[in-house]
């Protein structure tokens, strides 16, 4: 039998293999996918500016040229200067039709920022304009809901990058290298592990102004012991596997045993644990919003937002109702898709 | 040529046994303690012993896999122990190790190709642009198609993944390769092609190599020299062929008489050994075999070892012989 296609091989290609046959994996992977898509698409798909128009006979749009001018590479032209563009369209549509500047608009699917207020429609529910109703000042529930899954899943991602850089770091010195190393940061470890986390957060937030930067960094300075926990406890099994003592005989030098021959055989169990990890950050970003101690007053986040409807309760269910489910469902499928990839890295379940 | 390559005298390694809660030291397990042993130019010295005997650690030791607690291994008239870090690593590329488990000594990370290569980048062996050319060479030489350089070490058998681990000893071209116990995780079928490629290739490449086995009948074929251990120490070196044919230790004899043979009709009487051997933190005295010994004296266990050379040509350290 000769065989035509080359089959990949790799650790990676197989682990993706036995991931695709996980439906509710899969399932939540596309879900976090999407999650990343509006996290990303944010100010296309909920913004007062509208995507395009055709003003005075030229196409402008406000949406990327408001990217532009905040990089300082382009300016408003004279009659965007406000940034008022509903206003603009509704001053325009008044004038007789021979002196109408605007042609055409196409505004974003739910054409409302998330900070945009308006009186008329304080805390009404759903409708076709609101599609999740609006707060107790008239903002749009789903445009503050869609940015929230920004400052969510940036804040989930690079808490854990940051816990994930140190905790490996220091659980490969210790796991490497042994002796005074290890039983340094062993101490340290467990010493980390000591603090009730979660309060030692608000602990530490209380202190410094509010901000989503914040917040991250201290995320990630409290999480690492349990990475470096896990990267630890897998140096230690690695480190005297042969093919490591193989690497030394052949005058290897130590970082390129560690990051090479050593690290990549670690990382299985934590990217699990990062996948968790992402989750676990979300549901404390969330929980410091709720309790006050989290992103400054105007952001609009998935906790923040509860936390301003919990005072409106029983009054505007859906203000509290839908941010609770997007934290239920962003959580849920990373757990899913951290247990997913747990199973498809168990190699006593691979099945070909 | 019978220059020696390689040549330990006194070697020994401690391992220190720690307790409490600071770590006191509490005592030592002589894994190694005080072995002489040396090869010459292009030939095999078969090194063997029971499990926990210090074959392993004493292979190790030469290589400064684990830095030994004393003594001298001086290879091509340089001692290794006394080099530092920058002129190990050259040395590096004349002696190599080939290890037990053809499993566990592939990273499962890097394919055939990536592994051969990093090597031949790391150690500048040949030409960037002559790589893959070498890379062929190389897995040629041990019986391994070119197509392979593809693949992952989970994609063989044991028996190619052996290949592989002496392909990845051979790819620096070294003089000197410690074979730690190389067919011992084997089937028999393929112990037989394993060792085969092992004379051939030393044959071609003049190449030396101390064999560590637990298996007599494994090490007579390949080897130029024995040398037996027990607990630390050699007790008898000799030819290959004084050894198997005439053993004069009693553990030498008996690690022969536990040899199977070949004809299941052929009754023989057999002296086997008794009991485990006794712990190396915690050895008996003057020999270290005479607890086991069939031939013990009472003098034996204040007996100060050494090896005594026999007229035949090879030492022994037994009192019956002093």
């Amino acid at each position: 039998m000769s065989e035509t296609k080359q089959k990949n091989n790799s650790y990676f290609a197989l682990v993706a293999r036995q991931f695709r046959r996980n439906g509710l994996a899969m399932a939540g992977l596309w879900t976090v996918v999407v999650l990343v898509v509006i996290a990303i698409g944010a100010d296309f798909l909920a913004n007062d500016r509208p995507l395009l128009m055709k003003y005075d006979g030229k196409v402008y749009s406000p949406v990327i040229r408001g990217y532009l001018t905040d990089l300082g590479l382009s300016r408003w032209p004279a009659d965007f200067r406000n940034k008022k563009f509903k206003l603009l369209v509704e001053m325009d549509g008044r004038k007789p039709e021979s002196e109408r500047k605007i042609d055409w608009v196409v505004f974003p699917i739910i054409p409302f920022s998330p900070n945009d207020y308006d009186l008329d429609y304080v805390i009404t529910p759903p409708t076709w304009q609101h599609w999740l109703g609006t707060d107790d000042t008239g903002r749009d529930v789903l445009s503050r809901m869609i940015y929230g899954t920004r400052i969510s899943l940036s804040i989930g991602l690079v808490a854990v990058s940051i816990y994930m850089t140190i905790g490996i770091f220091f659980g490969a010195l210790a796991g490497y290298f042994g002796g005074w190393i290890d039983i340094g940061i062993s101490r340290m470890i467990e010493l980390m592990m000591c603090f009730p986390v979660f309060f030692l957060i608000i602990a530490i937030v209380a202190y410094l102004p509010q901000s989503i930067y914040n917040i991250m960094i201290v995320i990630g300075l409290t999480g690492w012991a349990r990475v470096a926990r896990l990267v630890r406890g897998e140096f230690l099994r690695i480190r005297n596997i042969d093919y490591v003592s193989a690497s030394q005989a052949l005058g290897f030098r130590t970082p390129r045993i560690i990051f090479r021959h050593v690290l990549p055989n670690a990382m299985a169990p934590v990217f699990v644990s990062a996948t968790f990890g992402v989750a676990v950050a979300i549901l404390t970003e969330s929980s410091l919003s709720f309790l006050g101690f989290g992103v400054p007053p105007n952001v609009a986040s998935w906790g923040s937002i509860l936390a301003k409807a919990r005072e409106l309760l029983p009054a505007g269910w859906w203000i509290t109702t839908f941010p609770g489910l997007a934290i239920f469902l962003t959580v849920t499928v990373l757990n899913l898709v951290g247990e997913g990839l747990r199973d498809a890295m168990d190699p006593r379940l691979v099945r070909r | 040529m019978n220059e020696v390559l390689l040549d330990v005298k006194g070697l020994k390694k401690y391992f220190p046994i720690k307790k409490g809660f600071f770590g006191q030291t509490r005592g030592h397990v002589k894994a190694v303690d005080g072995v002489a042993l040396s090869v010459r130019r292009g030939k095999t010295l078969g090194l063997v012993g029971e499990s926990g005997c210090g074959k392993t650690t004493t292979g190790r030791s030469i290589i400064r896999l684990l830095e030994p607690s004393a003594g001298e291994v001086n290879f091509n008239g340089r001692d290794l122990l006394k080099l530092n870090r920058t002129d190990m690593r050259e040395v590096r590329k004349q002696v190599q190790i080939v290890f037990q488990d053809p499993y566990s000594s592939l990273n499962p990370r890097i394919t055939v190709g990536g592994m051969l290569s990093e090597i031949l980048r790391f150690h500048k062996i040949v030409p960037r642009n002559q790589i893959k050319e070498k890379v062929a060479e190389i897995l040629e030489n041990v019986g391994l198609s070119v197509d392979y350089t593809g693949r992952y070490p989970h994609e063989f058998s044991g028996g190619q993944r052996q290949r592989i681990g002496i392909a990845r000893a051979l790819s620096v071209d070294p003089d000197f390769i410690v074979l730690d116990e190389p067919v011992s995780a084997l089937d028999v079928s393929i112990q037989a092609q394993i060792l085969n490629l092992l004379m051939d290739l030393q044959s071609r490449m003049n190449l030396t190599f101390l064999f560590i086995a637990h298996d007599l009948s494994v090490v007579e074929h390949i080897s130029d020299e024995i040398a037996v251990m027990y607990l630390g120490r050699v007790v008898e070196i000799g030819s290959a062929d004084n050894i198997v044919n005439s053993p004069q230790h009693p553990y030498t004899q008996a690690l022969l008489e536990a040899v199977p043979l070949p004809d299941p009709d052929k009754k023989v009487e057999r002296e086997l050994l008794t009991g485990d051997v006794p712990s190396p933190a915690n050895p008996p005295s003057g020999c270290h075999f005479h607890p086991r010994c069939s031939r013990a004296k009472p003098e034996c266990s204040s007996w100060d070892f050494k090896l005594i050379s026999q007229a035949s040509g090879h030492k022994v350290a037994c009192i019956l012989f002093g």
